[in-house]
């Protein structure tokens, strides 16, 4: 006798779910969770406006057109003239504070502590 | 307890709430762990890979596309560690062909069936379960009982809708004969 395929398959759908899940241990999902604990969120992974050649041809472009009027010589411009004579006071203005022991002390100790404070920062993240 | 879609956990842990994963891992590490322990045949591992799975999922979630849907992407995930695992250990695992009727012990059966209880029905239908070939188990397993679709069950194995026809086919029938010899008279009452 043949058997009608549709309460075959009623029959295998009943007796599989009958048999229901099998399940994990019951610690499972807090040892899981306690493994994502100390971590960070996840990272949302963005698209970047540019891509590397474009930021390559930006560069090179802008870097070349900089050198060119750095070293031309020209003195044409297109815009209004801008007198450098102003940021040549403020360089040496700058360059007589640097001179100062003390300042130049100041500066130090505090990049010294700022480079400390993230190499530290690091550490701790990676350990 | 009656979730909510898994799109509302995603975002949340998205945002930062980490809790809310807890919550996804709830609502699927049953059926993961299934799907993981047809593979692999053996608890430990299978809540290793399980385990491995959702990490894997978390720190991926960012790149989730809310195009598939996330128990799919997980159950893939799910899917490919156990075949890696499987990989690595060389199962040799035994196909429901390997058996010749000798090799089930059927006992005095009219006895058998007279004792015969839901707990051990269980064990039988899981029994029989356990004699089909891993992606057998692994197709039934996800389409009856968690009512998917062929489309995405070849999604999660990598094998053509058409084979995941024939695999389910083959493997009912496979179910369907090996039950009529233990379940003999329960089978024919049910059908």
């Amino acid at each position: 006798m043949k058997s009608n395929p549709s309460n075959e398959e009623d029959a295998v759908k009943r007796m599989l779910k009958e048999a229901g899940l099998e399940s994990p241990s019951r610690d499972f999902t807090s040892n899981l969770m306690q493994m994502l604990a100390p971590e960070a969120k996840p990272k949302f992974i963005g698209q970047p406006v540019f891509n590397k050649n474009q930021v390559y041809f930006f560069t090179s472009l802008f870097g070349s057109f900089f050198l060119y009027a750095l070293f031309s010589g020209s003195t044409y411009a297109i815009g209004p003239k801008l007198d450098l004579s102003k940021v040549g006071e403020l360089t040496s203005s700058i360059q007589h504070l640097l001179s100062s022991p003390l300042l130049l002390a100041v500066l130090i100790s505090g990049c010294s502590l700022y480079i400390l404070d993230k190499w530290m920062n690091r550490a701790v993240h990676q350990a | 307890m009656k979730y909510l879609d898994d799109h509302v956990y995603i975002e949340k842990v998205l945002a930062g709430n980490v809790q809310a994963y807890a919550l996804l891992v709830n609502k699927h590490k049953s059926l993961a762990f299934t799907v993981a322990l047809r593979m692999v045949r053996n608890r430990e591992d299978a809540e290793e890979i399980t385990q491995d799975a959702f990490l894997k999922a978390y720190h991926a979630l960012g790149e989730f596309k809310g195009d598939a849907k996330f128990s799919t992407w997980l159950y893939r995930i799910v899917y490919n560690s156990a075949v890696n695992k499987m990989r690595k250990n060389v199962l040799i695992t035994e196909s429901y062909n390997d058996h010749t009727d000798d090799d089930v012990n059927f006992g005095n059966q009219e006895e058998e069936l007279k004792n015969f209880h839901a707990k051990e029905r269980k064990l039988y239908i899981k029994e029989a379960i356990d004699k089909l070939e891993e992606e057998e188990a692994i197709i039934i397993t996800l389409f009856y009982m968690e009512e998917m679709p062929t489309a995405a069950i070849s999604e999660i194995t990598g094998l053509t809708n058409a084979n995941v026809r024939v695999k389910l086919h083959r493997a009912r029938k496979k179910l369907q004969v090996f039950l009529q010899q233990r379940l003999n008279s329960e089978l024919k009452e049910i059908m």
